[in-house]
């Protein structure tokens, strides 16, 4: 199959999902309220909640496969993705303490996002600070894996003490989700992703030179460390905006990269990068898509979805993904 | 061409070359002998401006290198360490590539005269027949070709290569060394660490002698082909030196 076919493949699956998303769901949507012919509620639906969904989980979706390319190629290791620095984990925690800690429920979505990104913030902050102090971008790794398990264990304390419907409130967050953005919090969710994926495209040189090793890519001329250090800030602020609004989504981020690596039969950024934002898109979108469950009154929680999708994906990369790994 | 003047490398307290002066001229191989760990290729990231040295200064074609910027450096002097990974999935064609990054715009996107360039340097190596062949099928003579190709695609004037004929067959490694000595020809300037020691001195201009405590010893082929210079700095006693060619006591 030619590359060209491919990139058709992947632009007609981003085709058919989207008007997919923004028609299918618990209230269905005719195709032509899209363009004037919907009644007042229909307008409402479209407006309130189906652009909005459709655009956070594209967003998403997106930002969460940009980021796992970043800390797969940075770190140099295919298990990374953007939850392995414990981001996603210190949000967890700031969102903990705010719903779970004075066992007090917090309704305000705006103080669940803010805590979720300010967890994510610290984390990083506290990554960022202790990162010059390592010679090998491995150890930086560790403390970010010693970090999300360290933050999940005062998680669980948070949790075992708790009150019932704080907890309740928690997990609800933890199941992660792409309806909970307003249309008019979109701007504040998108832009600094948009921007992201804008400078992406100016270290698909860096990322291939850092490929065969960082030793490489300094003979090349790149400042490794300062590329590292802007890839993994990028990263941090994708999964704090991404999981400030939409919870801690696991294995998009991980999967796409190498679905993209697969598909294409290269590890070469110039095709992987566009190829993840577009299939990690597609995948969060497919993803909020099932997890709707259209055609019925119920839903299932994104997250569980995720890891239906994603766990075969790893097993499959495991056994048959020869082409997904990124070391020898 | 690269000088140096009064270099000093090392880690710390532990000074491994020690005020060394050194010009190895444009189209010469030079090759740096000495067992692990004596400094070989801690000398040879020094020359390259990836490593401090501990004092002195290096200077290529009679400029600082601290003068130079990545990006300048990266347009003089193309490396082959070691320890490059085979990336999976990457052909031969793709990896000589990387070699073009210098030449290319910010997204990386090849050139006609780009292309042309890859078909050459890997007509150079010798190994037309594996350009569409991933990276990963390659046996180890090949990779070394196949990095070596990559290396010339950056068109630099100087060559730096630690060890690459480690865990090469004699044919293989020979035919590597002929494909350096060519390039020695045309103009450039070779800097090789190797355990190979007959090789190194069949192919080399000069040899830098290591013995890791500060004390290096440099001059051409011919004179540096001493007994108690290779004995002394080896240390052993099982090289022998007759009619000007090395035999091994066993």
């Amino acid at each position: 199959m030619s590359k060209a076919v491919k990139w058709i493949i992947c632009f007609l699956i981003l085709i058919v999902l989207v008007p997919a998303s923004l028609l299918l769901g618990s209230v269905d949507i005719p195709f032509s309220a899209f363009f004037g012919g919907g009644d007042e509620l229909q307008n409402i639906i479209i407006r309130e909640s189906r652009i909005p969904r459709t655009l956070a989980a594209l967003g998403g979706g997106a930002g969460l496969a940009l980021g796992g390319l970043f800390m797969q190629t940075v770190f140099r290791n295919p298990l990374a993705g953007p939850s392995v620095l414990g981001l996603t984990s210190g949000s967890s925690l700031a969102v903990g303490v705010l719903t779970l800690g004075g066992g007090v429920l917090v309704t305000s979505q705006f103080a669940v996002v803010a805590a979720a990104a300010i967890g994510s913030i610290a984390v990083l902050l506290v990554i960022l600070s202790v990162a010059h102090r390592f010679a090998n971008i491995a150890s930086v790794l560790i403390v970010g894996l010693m970090l999300g398990f360290f933050t999940s264990a005062m998680v669980s304390l948070l949790q075992a003490s708790a009150d019932e419907s704080s907890l309740k409130a928690f997990v609800f967050w933890g199941f992660g989700s792409f309806s909970n953005i307003a249309f008019t919090q979109l701007p504040i969710f998108l832009i600094p992703l948009i921007l992201i994926f804008g400078v992406s495209p100016f270290f698909i040189k860096p990322l291939n030179h850092l490929l065969p090793g960082e030793l490489h890519a300094k003979t090349m001329g790149v400042n490794v460390k300062q590329v590292q250090l802007i890839l993994v800030v990028a990263t941090g602020i994708m999964v704090g905006v991404i999981t400030a609004f939409c919870g801690p989504i696991a294995f998009i981020g991980l999967a796409a990269p190498h679905l993209a690596r697969i598909l294409f039969s290269t590890p070469n950024h110039r095709t992987v990068l566009p190829a993840a934002l577009i299939l990690g898109g597609s995948l969060a979108v497919l993803c909020d898509l099932i997890a709707r469950l259209p055609f019925s009154d119920y839903a299932v929680p994104l997250n569980t979805v995720c890891a239906f999708m994603g766990a075969p994906v790893v097993i499959y990369l495991v056994f048959k993904g020869r082409k997904s790994r990124i070391l020898t | 061409m690269i000088q140096t003047e009064r270099i000093s490398v090392g880690y710390g307290s532990r000074v491994l070359v020690r005020e060394l002066d050194l010009l190895l001229p444009k189209g010469s191989v030079t090759a740096f002998i000495g067992s692990n760990g004596t400094g070989k290729s801690s000398l040879m990231r020094v020359l390259n401006g990836l490593q401090e040295p501990l004092s002195g200064k290096v200077s290529w074609n009679g400029k600082d290198i601290a003068d130079f910027d990545r990006k300048e450096k990266a347009k003089m002097a193309a490396s082959l360490y070691s320890n490059f990974s085979r990336v999976e999935g990457f052909t031969v064609a793709e990896l000589v590539a990387l070699g073009r990054s210098n030449f290319t715009g910010f997204f990386g996107k090849l050139n006609a005269e780009d292309y042309a360039k890859i078909d050459e340097v890997i007509e150079t190596v010798g190994i037309a027949s594996l350009k569409e062949k991933e990276l990963t099928t390659l046996s180890d003579g090949e990779f070394r070709k196949a990095m070596l190709a990559k290396l010339l695609a950056q068109d630099t004037d100087i060559l730096f290569l630690d060890e690459p004929t480690t865990h090469l067959d004699l044919p293989a490694a020979l035919d590597f060394v002929q494909v350096l000595k060519n390039l020695a020809l045309q103009g450039k300037t070779i800097v090789m660490s190797t355990h190979h020691l007959a090789l190194a001195f069949k192919m080399a201009d000069h040899i830098l002698l290591f013995d890791g405590n500060g004390k290096a010893a440099f001059g051409n082929a011919k004179e540096m082909m001493n007994h108690e210079l290779l004995c002394g700095f080896l240390k052993t006693d099982k090289i022998r030196v007759e009619n000007g060619n090395l035999l091994f006591d066993l």
